[in-house]
């Protein structure tokens, strides 16, 4: 059910002027036929008093002489008034001595006259007034008139006030109905149409047109202030617009430039790179041939020498394939397609151990494993991750790999966990910067691009890819690829403090 | 009805009738509301004079009831000696001659002087005094009121002509009530 504050204003007004009109007219009304009603009550006690008074006056005489005959005449004069239907006459002995009765065949009489005459001077019964006046004779009580009237008047009297207070009523209601109708045209009506035109400006972005003032009044002033709101709203609009599509062509221009600055960077660096390649590769030819063919006549001084700069050409060899590689990842188009990570994982384990045979590690890896990703990226991936661990567990006399996943929310967390050297956690965000190391090259040898090209990957993969480690005591990475809910942020940190407490 | 004791009770219940029949008779008689003729008379003759209005007189200490000759209202005319009338008390006078020296308000003629109601009627035809009696024809002589009887009720008749002419006014309403008004 609607609540009455939530009904239309229009509604509101009428029900208002027409509950006080309502109320006000009921109460006029009401006021109006009880005050009728009693001074009706009033005037029928008036004019039976005197006539009562009149017919004990001309009595007086018969009374004294017990004319009962001439008592009798006096009373049947009460003929004439047409309520009258009972009048007696009573000696000081309270004898009755005359009595007239009115007879008509509309009113039956049936009523005789009481024994005893009343002691009170006049009320109203039912549907009788009763009246009873004294005879004197000079001051002297010589007996007692009594009539009894119909009330049948004043209740006629009565409905009639009642009929026309009603009628009238429902005039000043119609009337007031109808007023409230005209009136509140000149509320809600344009409140209605401010209303329809707000609306329409929150619904449609034209220009509104404006609106029409009818009236000097407040409602007036609203709707000034309504067209000079619009208008500054239009005004606004028209700038925001064209703000907007500035900025869009801005946008447009500036990514455009910024596709080929980029395009243009990736092939320098992929250029520089291949043509870094030809001259150290003769570098590198030149000093295994030096050292090859006149190894003999070079003093140990000179052998020295000559193993830095072959070691100084291989180190930067691995920088531009590595670099090549980075770029590579950037640029290659995605192949999506299942990946076994299980069996990638323990074919660059077994590469690693093939070099390193020394390594007493212990390795476990999750069975079967799978992903869905590029096979050539996501082995890049798991190659420089799994070459980190490797690595940085180097020192650690029992080392440990640990390969394998969580599912959380749905999505499916990767992770490669070591016990090697860790790092303080202050510096994880500068992990996956390109040439940014966490430890010396006397430490661990690196060339600083490996975590880099990961997070490339993972990029590419709309993945997520975070650490947590600890100093001395080893280091875990996690990833995610392609993963169902973005905003898994939240989710991730409350993951991994699950399980650091593990 | 020949049952000894059933007629024996029929006149018991006769007797016992007679008796009660008597038991009214004797409470009016006891309380005086016994109403004779006689009674009716002097009430009816004191009420006149509450509807009828003398010229006015201030010197009047006393309003006088002059009974003339012997009349069996006599005596209830005598009772109503001192009683109020006209703001004054009644004063009954009794004589047997007409007499001069009592201003006389009200006579009333006794139904032994019939010969000479003419006479009396005379004496006071020119003085404001009501002249009132039981005498048969008091009205046609002259008199002003005169009592008369209509089977078992007493009525009057008025000679409003000669009130007239000796300045009484006499009451529309007693006039009404008035067997006959001579005018």
């Amino acid at each position: 059910m609607t609540k009455f504050k939530d009904f239309p204003i229009r509604t509101k007004l009428i029900c208002f002027i027409m509950i006080s009109t309502l109320s006000s007219v009921f109460i006029l009304s009401s006021v109006f036929v009880i005050q009728r009603y009693h001074s009706f009550k009033l005037q029928i006690t008036d004019e039976f008093s005197a006539i009562t008074q009149i017919i004990a006056d001309r009595s007086n005489a018969a009374i004294l002489f017990e004319d009962q005959r001439a008592l009798g005449e006096i009373l049947s004069s009460l003929e004439l008034h047409p309520q009258v239907i009972l009048a007696c006459t009573y000696n000081a002995e309270a004898t009755l001595l005359a009595q007239y009765t009115k007879t008509n065949e509309t009113t039956p009489s049936s009523s005789d006259c009481p024994r005893k005459p009343i002691t009170v001077k006049d009320y109203f019964s039912e549907s009788y007034f009763h009246i009873s006046e004294p005879i004197n004779v000079n001051g002297e009580k010589s007996g007692l008139i009594y009539i009894q009237a119909s009330t049948s008047k004043l209740v006629n009297e009565v409905i009639t006030t009642a009929l026309s207070a009603l009628s009238l009523s429902t005039l000043i209601i119609f009337l007031a109905f109808a007023f409230a109708r005209y009136i509140q045209r000149f509320i809600s009506n344009p409140l209605i149409e401010l209303q329809q035109s707000t609306a329409n400006v929150s619904l449609e972005r034209e220009a509104m047109p404006e609106l029409k003032k009818r009236n000097d009044d407040e409602i007036g002033a609203l709707v000034d202030s309504f067209n000079e709101m619009i208008k500054t709203i239009a005004k606004q609009n028209d700038i925001i617009i064209a703000h907007t599509d500035n900025l869009e062509l801005e946008v447009h221009a500036r990514t455009k430039e910024l596709a080929l600055a980029n395009r243009e960077l990736e092939a320098f660096s992929y250029s520089v790179s291949h043509d870094l390649k030809a001259p150290l590769r003769t570098i590198e030819g030149f000093s295994l041939a030096l050292e090859e063919d006149y190894g003999d006549q070079l003093d140990e001084t000179a052998l020295h020498y000559l193993s830095r700069v072959r070691a100084g050409s291989d180190k930067m060899s691995q920088l531009i394939s590595n670099l090549l590689q980075l770029s590579r990842v950037t640029r290659l188009e995605l192949n999506k397609q299942a990946v076994d990570m299980s069996s990638l994982a323990s074919k660059i384990l077994h590469d690693l151990q093939k070099d390193d045979k020394d390594r007493d590690i212990q390795i476990h890896i999750q069975k079967n494993l799978t992903a869905t990703g590029d096979p050539m990226l996501i082995e890049i991936l798991l190659d420089n991750v799994i070459a980190n661990a490797w690595k940085y567990s180097h020192k650690v006399p029992l080392a440990l790999i640990e390969i394998g996943s969580h599912a959380h929310l749905g999505n499916t967390i990767y992770y490669i966990k070591d016990n090697g050297a860790g790092f303080d956690m202050k510096y994880a965000n500068q992990l996956f910067k390109p040439f940014n190391r966490l430890h010396s090259a006397e430490e661990f040898d690196g060339t600083g691009i490996g975590l880099a090209t990961v997070a490339r990957i993972i990029e590419r993969h709309h993945g997520k890819i975070w650490v947590n480690s600890e100093r001395n005591s080893g280091t875990t990475f996690y990833f995610t690829l392609f993963p169902k809910s973005s905003n898994s942020a939240e989710a991730e940190v409350e993951f991994v403090n699950q399980h650091k407490k593990l | 009805m020949h049952n000894p004791l059933k007629r024996k009770w029929t006149r018991s219940k006769k007797l016992l009738a007679a008796s009660l029949l008597w038991i009214p008779l004797l409470l009016n008689a006891s309380t005086g509301f016994a109403k004779t003729e006689q009674d009716i008379k002097a009430a009816f003759l004191y009420n006149f004079m509450k509807f009828i209005a003398w010229p006015y007189d201030e010197e009047q200490i006393e309003f006088n009831l002059c009974v003339i000759g012997d009349d069996p209202v006599n005596e209830k005319l005598k009772m109503l000696q001192s009683r109020p009338i006209h703001k004054l008390n009644l004063h009954v006078e009794h004589f047997y001659a007409l007499n001069s020296e009592i201003t006389c308000h009200v006579v009333f003629v006794g139904e032994s002087e019939n010969k000479f109601a003419d006479k009396i009627i005379e004496f006071y035809a020119h003085t404001p005094t009501l002249t009132v009696s039981s005498i048969e024809g008091f009205v046609n002589k002259g008199g002003m009121v005169g009592f008369i009887t209509l089977g078992n009720i007493i009525r009057f008749n008025i000679n409003l002509k000669q009130a007239k002419k000796t300045q009484l006014s006499i009451s529309s309403k007693l006039l009404e009530l008035a067997n006959q008004v001579e005018q």
